[in-house]
């Protein structure tokens, strides 16, 4: 029996078990680099669609700010932030993230929306916004930064049959269009507000201030009511997230630092939590989240499993700024970041890199 | 009380109960092919007797077993000591553990090495499993240009 051992020579299947073991996207990358037989191994199993069965580890998208003209990615496995050239990102904003995609609107005409994959660099062109219902975009009234809130697929952005929601309008309307449609239809509806929209036991709904809507894309084309309202009052944003087959809602407070002034900073005081009864159609609180973490920010909100991915804290909400509006009210930024322990009903120190940022950060989970 | 017997000729006793944790052996029982003396010929001695000290320790709670069965938390710790091993014996324990299909052994150890894995570089894993670099100079500038952020 040999002394050295050259894991490489260990039979393929067994070598696939210790690989989709790893769930850092760097992890896989890094394995991908050792030698050919670990590369072919990682290809034929992205092609059998293992890499998708399991989320990756989220990860932070900081943007370049200041004096550094680059993205970095923050990783929580190892507390590093590393460069990532993003030249994709020239002229366009990046008005949210949905798991490993990034939807940008380029900042001039006829500014063409897109899905990016952060890793993959895969892009899917989306309708532009003069086939939406409201006039093009009028630049000296609604920024084109404000002019997409969130656009969500309603399964992976690359599958033929996904169909595409956007939220739009300044968070007025509903549109949708299905893949190679040239064309968005606005949906009927008189709900003024949203705030997210969520694919859920196959169908859209939305969440706004009266209420939970599900969107008929097929036959009226018109948002239906799912469920009624919760937490009234203008300063806050509400979340959709699937836990293990419920729905939950999250209320993100707002508060600004000087209540007389919305040039003064605005943080983040409190979060509420509700799980639907789907029987009763009922809003219930709750307290905890278990063994999971929750990722809040301009994403589809995340949660996960703090059993699979220990770098981060259980029963934690962590959140990032949600407030589109600061970045283009003052000229500082935004800073309103941390981490909430709902346990102990207290912010945690403070979440790396918390600093005054120019546009967004993006919770990523990424997609290899 | 079923007999097992290694490549190199040792011979280990183990109860039924012990014994069906290794489905291969299990589905031998089941089948009625089981003889007194069961030859494991592609697993030495050596690394037979550390499965089966594996099995005995996991066996599923029985009402004899009970009296010894350990906590989740005991037993965890346990199984972070039993997987400190030299490689090669890890090496022989996975491919044993995949021949006698005993899936939780398989698990522990397929997620040591992922661990021994994560956070390293490429050179390092190379190092550590002792794997040749077989990738061309240009091979290896393209994989790296990819993705070149995670390779900080």
């Amino acid at each position: 029996m040999a002394t050295h051992i050259d894991l490489s020579q260990l039979p393929q299947e067994l070598v696939e078990l210790i690989f989709i073991r790893l769930r850092g996207a760097k992890d896989i990358i890094r394995f991908r680099a050792v030698c050919s037989s670990w590369r072919f191994l990682s290809s034929c199993a992205r092609s059998r669609g293992l890499l998708l069965m399991k989320p990756l580890t989220p990860m932070l998208l900081l943007p370049s700010n200041n004096d550094d003209r680059f993205h970095h990615l923050f990783d929580f496995s190892d507390g590093k932030a590393a460069r990532i050239p993003l030249p994709e990102f020239n002229g366009k904003w990046c008005c949210h993230s949905w798991k490993g995609w990034l939807v940008t609107i380029t900042c001039y005409p006829p500014y063409p929306i897109e899905f990016f994959n952060l890793i993959s660099r895969a892009r899917i062109q989306l309708p532009l916004p003069e086939t939406l219902q409201d006039p093009p975009p009028n630049v000296e009234s609604t920024p084109i930064e404000m002019f997409i809130d969130k656009a969500i697929p309603s399964s992976n952005p690359l599958d033929p049959d996904c169909v595409f929601l956007a939220i739009h309008g300044n968070r007025g309307k509903l549109a949708f269009c299905k893949s190679k449609d040239n064309t968005w239809k606005t949906l009927t509806s008189d709900a003024i507000n949203y705030d997210d929209i969520l694919y859920y036991k196959n169908h859209f709904i939305a969440v706004g201030p009266f209420g939970v809507f599900q969107c008929d894309i097929d036959s009226e084309q018109k948002v239906i009511p799912f469920a009624p309202p919760v937490v009234f009052g203008c300063f806050n944003r509400k979340y959709l997230v699937e836990f293990f087959g419920d729905l939950l809602l999250v209320v993100r407070h707002l508060d600004w630092e000087d209540q007389y002034s919305d040039a003064s900073d605005h943080y983040t005081p409190k979060f509420e939590l509700f799980k639907l009864d789907s029987r009763n159609l009922v809003w219930n609180e709750l307290s905890s989240l278990g063994d999971h973490a929750l990722f809040l920010g301009h994403n589809q909100a995340i949660l996960i499993s703090t059993n699979e991915f220990n770098e981060f804290k259980p029963d934690c909400i962590y959140f990032v700024d949600d407030y589109i509006e600061g970045y283009f009210e003052r000229a500082a930024g935004c800073h309103d970041m941390g981490i909430f322990n709902l346990k102990a009903h207290a912010f945690e120190p403070e979440l790396p890199f918390t600093q005054i940022w120019l546009s967004p950060l993006f919770w990523i989970i990424p997609e290899l | 009380m079923i007999t097992l017997r290694s490549s190199d000729g040792e011979t280990f006793d183990l109860d039924e109960v012990v014994a069906v944790e290794l489905q291969t052996i299990k589905n031998m029982m089941e089948d009625g092919c089981a003889e007194s003396v069961i030859p494991v010929p592609n697993v030495e001695g050596k690394i037979l007797a550390k499965v089966i000290e594996y099995c005995k320790k996991h066996v599923k709670s029985t009402a004899k077993a009970e009296e010894h069965a350990l906590s989740d938390a005991d037993l965890k710790a346990w199984d972070s000591d039993f997987i400190k091993l030299d490689q090669a014996t890890l090496f022989d324990l996975i491919m044993a553990a995949n021949y006698l299909d005993i899936k939780s052994l398989l698990d522990l150890l397929c997620q040591t090495v992922a661990n021994m894995i994560k956070g390293k570089s490429p050179e390092e894993i190379r190092q550590i499993f002792n794997i040749k670099n077989d990738f061309t100079p240009e091979e290896e500038q393209e994989i790296r240009r990819e993705n070149q952020w995670a390779f900080q």
